[in-house]
């Protein structure tokens, strides 16, 4: 009997749960196709090869916030056809061309089907830059502790001489801008969320696994 | 154990391992498909789609909704979209779609349903009534969509209502059952309230400003009330205004510490007061009130444009007063604890404007420009131009030449004053007007330019205004959206064609026409579809007219059931989308009592009052609406007072049989009436259908049965009341009415017109057996502001066999000021009572003005009404009528004046010179 079962239960033609709503922002639906889908494809401009590859989970985390921060800011943000011919480059850039079309065919879509996605995370880059890109200061205290602390002991620990302070501090402040926009960004992210109306369907989630 | 079970047991072993080891290399590669790409299988057909609801198979051809249809190829992208736009129909809270099948692909959409909040009640120790509870509720109502962080929040609404009524750590628990059968729920809110605290002690960390004394007196909390935070909340803002008084407006107070003590219930408070700077307002010159400027100071502005602020309110509060060339200058002076505001006022001269003019206007006439800017010629001591308005003329006088293509224009103000009256001049520099030289239309193609050009309200040589260019955009937007295209983007471009001359490029992406797929209907628990489909003016098939579309929500909603319409559209492709009406279904009952007092005394001074019997006058009414689903309401409404007692039952449906659009009154009445001449018992029954007619008209038609029994008469009875005892009226009423008054309870502007028509004829041995008609004609001018002129006129007129009952008569507030309620016209020559006739002509005229300037509601009013009531028709002779004439004040209500007026009668020699006095609410009518 177990074999028939394990038979049964393996074989496609049993009905199978394809899609379902796993979340609802400010009463708009997100589907498990749609993580699916920025899971497979989305990286952003400032993905780097070698990065962890993301949870189905972290990717529906992004997606909502990134819809929370559109919804709730409402600022007419431009997104341009070479702005999103550039992301879409960089997420073919990712596979082989036989690759690509497969990943595309799996999912029932074009290529032009994927600018929506695109467009969303290029409009929510460019709302967070507006915000945070610009004003945020960082102190000379600031950097020569972040030279005295991080620096210098990593790289002692990659067996490199730490160059003089004079001349990482310049590379110091970006990275402490950088870092700091980026806390700042989340924070605000948060609050905003804290507002909308957010519903995840775990059960769909699940359905994933 | 047998050596056989064992024996069997190995062989079967032995068996099953080949078998696993088989299942496992058949599923191997499905397992492996399925790790590395979602489940889709390249060039899957669909073969099926079904749609089930809350787990079983929907019986309301849901498949509509889903935009995959058997023959498709399979995507997954496809179910993705379908599931969205399946959401976006707010009908269903969660969707899932499975698969089964490889190549042939058999889709499930299961649906679940959005459940609708049936009853919502309250159990435990609720602390407050059921209804303070339910007034808390925002998040969640009865007929309204159900989920659980609708729940979540309605419980923390209730915590905090609780909270504000001074319960301390509120415990609520919400439970939702569902109603078997059906897509609701009854939600139950277990609460305990908590403890209430008793306010111990009220400490004040303050520093100066008020004595700690007077902050205690200004607080209606007290030591010893219980603490409720909503209470409080009103004391600081009492606090904060008491500081302001003393010339701390940006006084700082705020609850800093709640101490409690549970042992014996009491919570001690800690208010801390920061009175920040003090603010000295001198305004030397002039009386004027410091409370006019003082709120600039309650935030911390820029001082420059404080003073500013300061000195714009006290020239226009001086201006309004006729003060027209007050001056004021200003200064901040610095103190130590704070600052000191003076403003210098020289109000000039006070004169009173009495003519305006206006030079080097050549584009518009001085009858143009007070035309638009409503500037009324005076009408004796009223209307004339104040102070203030005068100033706020110029920036007026400026926007109009503004839109007029005059970009340029520049507006001067001065006064020519003589003695105590003066003239305002407005001298008007124009400048060159703009215009439009060309428009053209460019990219469209659903449609000819000249069917586009006809929406614009601009025109080719007609003046340019820049920002009317967006209005002209929003307009094309909506013809576009209303011939049924969506996605149409309009962008202008404006080039300058040389001096002042401009053309006008609208650049249009057209959209594409939508067609509404399918229609669903939701919401409606109680009423029946065909009721909501009744009022849509569009159906499958059909163009997605936006106008049609919108007009078929305000058809819902003039149903009077529902308390939200929502109708929302959802694309399911570039030429087709799905159309959700959504409506939630209101309230049925409606209760109301009215009680009065009335006396049949007349009232001749306040003494008398006192010895005048009084008698209760009553109303009582109940409606329940939406009966049976079907949109018609029940009603009864019964009367009681000294003269009259009636009871009527009223059926009212918004069509007639078979879907005749014609809204359908059935009423039964019985009722009994005490006139002047007679009394009379009437039972009836009447059908009346009221729908527009044409020419701006609305006609009712009334067919009816009554019969009336005279119970006391006056007068010697006539032939007709003699023979026929008890009257029986078989009739048939139209009634024709074009109303076109800016407001039916308070017109200022428009007029009222009316013919109503009594046929009643011999039918089934009733006696009826007269025609007669009631004209009426109102007109209403505002002569300016507040400056009204109101007139009436009534022709009535009988013919056959006229009843006492149905006789025309005058008399009263309503009619003739001069006589007392149905006093006026034919007598009987011994007993001198009224009889009333078969013809009556009224004429009334008003003139109300306004009495005191700053009570807005509350007029005078001088009148002159003439008429009377005239046996037979033949009798009716101009020189006959009565004259009366009087004065009066009035109150306006949202229901009409409630007007006290005194009338005297210029004709009969008999009430010459004796006033009588009327009480009533209501115009004339």
């Amino acid at each position: 009997m177990a074999p028939v079962l394990l038979l049964l239960w393996l074989h496609p033609g049993q009905p199978q749960v394809v899609d379902c709503i796993v979340a609802e922002v400010n009463g708009k639906a997100l589907t498990l196709t749609d993580v699916r889908i920025l899971q497979e494809f989305a990286i952003g401009p400032e993905h780097k090869d070698g990065d962890p590859p993301v949870t189905l989970r972290q990717t529906l985390e992004e997606a909502i916030n990134r819809r929370v921060v559109i919804d709730l800011v409402r600022e007419d943000i431009e997104v341009t056809k070479k702005e999103t011919d550039d992301l879409l480059l960089l997420w073919k850039g990712r596979f082989e061309a036989e690759q690509w079309q497969e990943r595309l065919a799996a999912y029932g879509l074009q290529e032009e089907a994927l600018r929506p996605y695109l467009e969303e995370v290029i409009r929510y880059i460019k709302t967070i830059d507006l915000r945070f890109g610009r004003g945020v200061d960082v102190s000379r205290q600031d950097i020569e502790r972040y030279y005295e602390e991080e620096y210098r002991p990593f790289e002692r620990s990659l067996g490199r001489e730490p160059k003089p302070l004079v001349q990482a501090a310049a590379e110091i402040e970006d990275r402490l801008k950088s870092e700091k926009a980026g806390q700042q960004a989340t924070t605000w992210v948060r609050s905003l969320r804290a507002q909308a109306e957010v519903r995840i369907n775990d059960r769909c989630l699940e359905q994933a696994r | 154990m047998s050596r056989f079970a064992g024996g069997f047991r190995d062989g079967r072993r032995r068996l099953c391992l080949p078998a696993c080891f088989l299942c496992l290399i058949l599923s191997l590669p499905g397992l492996m498909s399925s790790a590395a790409f979602p489940q889709s299988a390249p060039a899957a057909v669909v073969a099926k789609v079904e749609v089930w609801v809350d787990g079983a198979p929907n019986t309301e051809n849901l498949e509509r909704l889903v935009s995959i249809r058997p023959g498709d190829l399979y995507s997954l992208s496809a179910v993705s979209d379908s599931i969205k736009q399946i959401h976006r129909s707010q009908l269903f809270s969660d969707v899932v779609v499975t698969r089964s099948g490889v190549e042939s692909v058999e889709l499930r959409f299961g649906l679940t349903r959005k459940l609708i909040v049936r009853k919502i009640g309250f159990r435990g120790e609720k602390g407050t009534s059921g209804r303070k509870l339910r007034n808390s509720l925002y998040a969640l109502q009865e007929y309204a969509y159900f989920s659980d962080e609708k729940l979540a929040r309605a419980t923390e609404e209730l915590k905090m209502a609780l909270i504000d009524e001074g319960y301390f750590q509120p415990q609520v628990r919400a439970a939702a059952k569902r109603v078997p059968g059906a897509p609701q729920v009854d939600v139950v809110f277990a609460i305990a309230a908590g403890a209430r605290y008793a306010i111990s002690a009220i400490r004040f960390q303050w520093s100066a400003g008020v004595p700690k004394a007077d902050l205690k007196k200004a607080m209606k909390t007290k030591e010893g009330d219980l603490y409720s935070l909503s209470r409080l909340d009103q004391d600081l803002a009492r606090l904060r205004a008491l500081y302001a008084k003393h010339r701390y407006p940006r006084a700082d107070v705020e609850l800093t510490a709640e101490d409690f003590f549970p042992e014996n219930g009491t919570v001690s408070l800690l208010i801390r007061v920061d009175p920040d700077e003090h603010i000295e307002i001198l305004i030397s010159g002039a009386d004027v009130p410091i409370d006019l400027v003082l709120p600039i100071w309650e935030e911390r502005i820029f001082e420059e444009w404080g003073l500013g602020e300061a000195e714009a309110r006290i020239l226009a509060y001086l201006r309004e007063k006729g003060y027209i060339l007050a001056a004021v200058s200003s200064r901040i002076e610095r103190e130590e604890a704070g600052i000191r505001i003076v403003h210098r006022v020289d109000p000039g001269q006070k004169a009173r404007i009495s003519n305006v003019r206006f030079e080097g206007n050549s584009h518009f006439t001085a009858g143009r420009i007070k035309k638009e800017l409503g500037i009324a010629d005076r009408v004796l001591f009223f209307g004339r131009l104040d102070g203030k308005r005068a100033f706020e003329l110029t920036s007026e006088i400026k926007m109009l030449y503004e839109i007029e293509g005059f970009p340029a224009a520049q507006v001067g103000l001065q006064f020519s004053v003589e003695g105590d009256e003066a003239e305002a001049v407005y001298t008007i520099q124009e400048g060159r007007q703009q215009r439009i030289k060309t428009i053209e239309i460019a990219g469209a193609s659903l449609f000819s330019p000249e069917m586009i050009r006809s929406q614009l309200s601009i025109a080719e040589d007609g003046p340019f205004f820049r920002p009317f260019i967006r209005r002209e955009i929003e307009k094309l937007s909506a013809f576009y959206l209303d011939q049924s295209v969506r996605g149409t983007k309009i962008e202008p471009r404006i080039e300058a064609l040389g001096e002042d001359l401009f053309k006008v490029i609208f650049n249009i992406q057209e959209g594409r026409m939508i067609r509404i797929q399918s229609l669903f209907v939701s919401g409606n628990r109680t009423t029946r579809n065909n009721v909501v489909l009744r009022e849509l003016r569009v159906k499958e098939g059909d163009l997605a007219r936006a106008d049609r579309i919108s007009l078929s929500k305000q058809n819902l909603e003039r149903l009077g059931i529902f308390s939200e319409v929502a109708i929302e559209e959802i694309p399911i492709s570039e030429s087709a989308e799905h159309v959700i009406i959504t409506v939630r279904e209101g309230e049925r009952n409606y209760a109301g009592v009215g009680i009065g007092l009335e006396t049949r005394d007349t009232f001749r001074s306040a003494s008398s009052l006192l010895e005048t019997s009084l008698r209760l006058r009553g109303t009582a009414e109940y409606m329940r609406g939406n009966m049976f689903g079907s949109a018609a309401s029940l009603s009864f409404v019964t009367q009681f007072s000294l003269s009259e007692k009636r009871v009527v039952v009223t059926w009212q449906q918004p069509y007639f049989l078979f879907n005749i659009p014609v809204e359908t009154y059935i009423n039964g009445w019985v009722e009994a009436e005490d006139r002047t001449s007679f009394a009379f018992e009437r039972e009836g029954i009447s059908v009346t259908g009221m729908r527009p007619f044409f020419w701006g008209f609305d006609m009712l038609t009334t067919l009816g049965y009554a019969r009336t029994t005279l119970t006391k008469l006056e007068v010697p009875p006539n032939e007709i009341d003699r023979q026929f005892y008890p009257y029986s009226k078989t009739s048939l009423a139209p009634s024709f009415i074009r109303e076109r008054r800016d407001d039916a309870f308070n017109p200022e502007r428009g007029y009222f017109s009316s013919l109503a028509l009594d046929w009643a004829f011999p039918l089934l041995q009733t006696e009826s057996d007269f025609l007669k008609g009631l004209f009426k004609y109102q007109r209403y001018f505002t002569l300016v502001p507040r400056v009204l002129l109101g007139s009436t006129f009534r022709l009535g007129l009988g013919m056959g066999k006229m009843p006492i009952h149905e006789r025309f008569f005058a008399g009263g507030s309503n009619s003739f000021r001069g006589a007392k309620f149905d006093e006026l016209g034919p007598e009987d020559p011994e007993s001198g009572i009224p009889i009333g006739g078969k013809a009556l002509v009224l004429f009334n005229f008003e003139f109300s003005f306004p009495v005191v300037s700053s009570l807005r509601n509350f007029s005078g009013v001088i009148f002159y009404d003439a008429g009377n009531s005239f046996f037979n028709r033949s009798d009716v002779d101009l020189r006959d009528l009565e004259h009366a004439v009087g004065l009066g004040v009035r109150y306006r209500t949202p229901l009409g004046p409630v007007r006290l007026e005194l009338g005297w009668n210029l004709t009969d020699p008999e009430k010459r010179g004796r006033p009588i006095a009327f009480i009533t609410i209501g115009n004339i009518f």
